[in-house]
């Protein structure tokens, strides 16, 4: 089966979390490369999060595990890119 | 800051409990009674601020975690089971255990005179040690919140001339 490489999250934490150590700790599981980790909302309780992760055979439970070591949940899993290369996405007329 | 803010609050407690104490205590005129008082007496209040810290600001903390868990919508997630937890621990011991030796060494200073002097002139040193560390600690006061350094000492001085006072009144009553 081909290897994810690339997972785009929509992430929720509390406020309290510390985001850097968050993207820390995702970039220190095995499989993962490298980690991005946008703010995309804040309010008084909750911070909102784009998690992208890069890696070589990424396991979605593993980075879920560390989210949720940090209070964090995923609400959904905006983009997947998988297959022995990455393949990024084309802005087609329909754009 | 936060350990500053223990080292602070720390000294102020040990110093100024013990100097009611060492003042109470100087009616039996026994140097080494004084002494054994006013450092088991301020051994047992950094031991219960060190409880106090723990206990008091882990409930804080707890009670705190419930409103965010409340608000992440969709998730069971306890805070309680997460590094943020943790994290908040490792705080409160280093505050707690700024606060619990702070408090000793805060409790030191009123009861050091009497190892070296007679119970009379004692209690004036005692009393004057500990208005000169609190007048002290009001000046750093005064410097960190930016305040004039004279007054904010003062103020603190004040309040151990009414701590002497009301342990000095006390030790008459019972006299």
């Amino acid at each position: 089966m081909a290897k994810v490489r690339r997972l785009v999250l929509d992430v929720m934490v509390p406020n309290i979390a510390d985001v850097t150590k968050l993207a820390q700790d995702v970039a220190d599981v095995k499989t993962v490369h490298g980690a991005n980790i946008l703010v995309s909302e804040i309010d008084k309780e909750v911070i909102n999060l784009k998690v992208i992760v890069e890696g070589d055979n990424l396991k979605i439970n593993e980075i879920e595990k560390v989210i949720a070591q940090h209070g964090g949940t995923i609400h959904s899993v905006d983009n997947v890119v998988a297959g022995k290369e990455i393949v990024e996405d084309v802005e087609t007329p329909q754009d | 800051m936060a350990p500053f803010r223990y080292l602070i609050r720390g000294l102020i407690d040990g110093a100024l409990s013990t100097l009611g104490i060492v003042l109470g205590a100087s009616i039996g005129g026994n140097a080494k009674v004084i002494m054994a008082a006013g450092l088991s007496g301020g051994m047992a209040n950094a031991v219960s601020n060190l409880l106090g810290a723990f206990m008091a600001e882990r409930a804080s903390i707890l009670a705190g975690f419930r409103r965010y868990e409340r608000a992440m919508v969709g998730s069971d997630i306890k805070l309680k089971d997460t590094k943020i937890y943790k994290a908040k621990k490792r705080e409160i011991w280093i505050g707690g255990v700024y606060d619990c030796l702070s408090t000793f060494l805060g409790s030191v200073v009123p009861v050091l005179p009497f190892a070296f002097v007679d119970v009379r002139t004692g209690i004036t040193a005692a009393v004057v040690t500990t208005l000169v560390l609190l007048f002290a600690l009001g000046v750093g006061i005064g410097r960190i919140s930016r305040e004039n350094m004279l007054i904010s000492g003062s103020k603190m001085a004040i309040f151990g001339i009414l701590t002497a006072l009301l342990a000095l009144s006390i030790e008459f009553f019972f006299r």
